[in-house]
């Protein structure tokens, strides 16, 4: 924490001395819990979180700071902290940052650094919330000129499967040093990573290559090949090696748009996880199918994704994955996915996107899993809206006993433009995964109330209750407890 | 802790005017060239336009928002896109973008240090920026008939200008 008061005492020189003065943002997320785990008790947990988050710039210099708080009746989980900080100067091409660092090195095979605003993650085992975040805590210091850039930094990785009540020492074992280098030659850009991770005593060496941009106006194309240096043959591709190989290809002719990629990742755990290689596997946003998305398991896995878009006249769009996904432990597991959406105005007053989706996941034991739903915005009067989502999916759950299962999901709802809506959410399930006992269904319940009076204020209000799960959002795929009581989420613009 | 909240109050209090800072931000364009933020913006106002390819709503407003620009780039008006997908996804912006269309400036946010400095939390977000760089306008989600509500904020900030 010395640290930290040295680095405030010197922003605080730095804003009093600066001629003239800067902007000051800031928003806060404050969000309140009455319920708990739908089987536990007590019935009534109350939960408070808080996260304000501010940030100043004045000329090339900003400042960022994030405060969280969070409170239960079991002081053990409480926590007040400041998260993150930041200071950063950025002329001409000179970047120095000191603090917690969000960076990706190439396209993220060897480190990324991320955050997902507006999220809060629950420890389930410790039950602590707090941000959605994974972060370098330390230095950073790049240069970007016309035909080259550099960058390096150093730090702590943070590994947010350990919430904030564990010490940071327990948070923050990895110190990765890494420096990136690559040129910008007839617009194409050939690149290489240097990364050593250090824990504990021991450091383990990554060296990565990469070469990608446009040709023409119409193809663009990255290609990326990290690897383990250690006792390892440079571009060494055998079945011991420890490497990662992504690639892809994007096309555009006219309306249509095609992208095509490849990934190869094989033993390629990096410390506690600072490395997050592209999926390659479709981010779904209905309900049914968010929840079905493979988690990329880098100890071995290869595959592809092709996806297709068509633009019709009138605003009517046609997207169209095929993914492929094959892991291999003991034996080998096949993913592939088929989907389609369509998505389309129908008169001046409706829009409506209609999927279809067909897999088979054979490390989740799910086979013949067909899915389809639709999603209508209807425009009634003036800004005066409604909305109504229908999905359904089935599937052979193939462990033990081979048995068919169901998910449903049904949403209704009222909307007066995006400044208020309340909607009513059912789902309904017979995934054998998630039934207790002697149980043949389960179903959730809940009603959603969002209310934004002005720009810098919304108010949302759940209560009933909420079917948990795997979930992805922004590229990152995270897992989210079941909820039953009242939630409110206050979220503030300063 | 209370000592360090007095700090941060403090700073708070020193800082509170506004100036065109986030607008010297240095970002990167779709075609990989890298430029000052104030480079692209309109003479009159700038509408910032947060997406991504796997956000259903911010596609849904794709076409709309584009009506918007060629309606009001002459009157001063520049919409820039700001493309938040991250490696999962970063493959799919260009063809996406081609495909749909898409006229007006789009900027990657790979890293999401825009978002951050905007104090975005929610996808798709549009925010109106006037000359100074100062928000005046914030929405958030998209849902038809959106679009119209926007035109009217827009009118009458230009109306304000004048």
């Amino acid at each position: 924490m010395n640290k930290l008061n040295l680095l405030i005492l010197s922003l605080l020189a730095i804003f009093i001395t600066a001629e003239g003065r800067g902007q000051l943002t800031g928003q806060n997320l404050f969000l309140y819990q009455l319920g708990n785990f739908p089987e536990e008790t007590p019935k009534d947990l109350s939960i408070l979180y808080n996260q304000t988050d501010l940030q100043y710039r004045h000329k090339n210099i900003s400042a960022s700071i994030q405060l969280e708080q969070f409170y239960t009746k079991y002081e053990e989980r409480n926590y007040q902290q400041i998260s993150l900080y930041n200071v950063s100067y950025k002329e001409k091409g000179l970047e120095l940052q000191v603090g917690n660092i969000f960076q990706t090195l190439g396209r993220g095979l060897l480190f990324r650094a991320y955050e997902i605003p507006g999220s809060v993650l629950e420890d389930q085992v410790n039950r602590v919330q707090y941000a959605f975040y994974r972060d370098l805590e330390g230095v950073m210091a790049g240069y970007t000129h016309d035909y080259f850039t550099i960058k390096a930094i150093r730090g702590y990785a943070l590994d947010n499967e350990f919430n904030p009540t564990f010490s940071s020492s327990e948070r923050r074992k990895n110190l990765v040093e890494a420096l990136e280098v690559n040129t910008h030659i007839f617009n194409q850009t050939l690149g290489a990573i240097f990364m050593r991770n250090n824990i504990d005593s021991e450091s383990t060496d990554f060296a990565s290559v990469y070469l990608g941009g446009p040709v023409g106006n119409y193809i663009t194309y990255h290609t990326e090949f990290a690897q383990q240096l250690d006792d390892n043959e440079i571009l060494n591709y055998s079945s011991t090696s420890n490497y990662a190989f992504y690639s892809s290809l994007g096309i555009t002719v006219q309306k249509l748009g095609v992208s095509l990629e490849y990934k190869d990742y094989q033993n390629f755990i990096i410390g506690g996880g600072i490395n997050d290689p592209p999926a390659l596997i479709k981010e779904h946003s209905y309900r049914v199918l968010n929840r079905s998305i493979h988690t990329p398991i880098l100890i071995d896995e290869k595959g592809f994704q092709a996806e297709i878009f068509y633009r019709f006249s009138g605003q009517r769009l046609v997207t169209f994955n095929y993914t492929f996904n094959e892991n291999k432990f003991a034996r080998r597991f096949l993913y592939n996915e088929l989907f389609i959406e369509y998505s389309t105005p129908i008169g001046e007053y409706i829009h409506a996107n209609i999927f279809f989706d067909v897999a088979e996941d054979e490390l989740m034991n799910e086979k013949e899993r067909f899915a389809t739903g639709t999603l209508i915005d209807l425009n009634l009067k003036g800004r005066w809206g409604s909305i109504v989502e229908l999905e359904a999916q089935r599937f052979l759950h193939t462990a033990g006993e081979t048995q068919e299962a169901h998910n449903y999901v049904m949403l209704g709802g009222v909307n007066y433009g995006s400044d208020f809506s309340a909607n009513i959410v059912y789902e309904y399930s017979t995934d054998p995964t998630i039934k207790e006992n002697n149980e043949t269904f389960k179903q959730w319940i809940g009603t959603n109330i969002s209310y934004k009076p002005n720009f810098k204020h919304t108010f949302s209000l759940f209560a009933g209750t909420r079917r948990g799960g795997p979930s992805c959002t922004s590229g990152i795929c995270y897992e989210v407890p079941d909820f039953k009581g009242v939630e409110l989420r206050i979220q503030s613009r300063l | 802790m209370n000592k360090k909240y007095s700090i941060l109050a403090l700073i708070a209090f020193l800082t509170t005017s506004i100036a065109s800072a986030q607008l010297q931000m240095e970002v990167e364009k779709l075609s990989g060239e890298n430029l000052v933020l104030s480079e692209l913006k309109g003479q009159q106002l700038t509408v910032l336009d947060f997406w991504a390819t796997w956000c259903q709503p911010c596609v849904k407003a794709i076409p709309e928002l584009i009506k918007i620009h060629d309606e009001y780039v002459d009157k001063g008006v520049q919409l820039i896109g700001v493309n938040t997908d991250g490696p999962r996804n970063l493959a799919k912006v260009k063809p996406f973008v081609n495909s749909m269309g898409i006229n007006y400036p789009i900027i990657m946010d790979t890293d999401q240090d825009i978002m951050r400095a905007f104090g975005v939390q929610a996808m798709p977000t549009m925010l109106v920026l006037n000359n100074d760089g100062e928000i005046v306008f914030a929405h958030e989600g998209y849902h038809p008939g959106d679009e119209d509500m926007i035109r009217d904020e827009i009118n009458k900030l230009l109306e304000e200008d004048e």
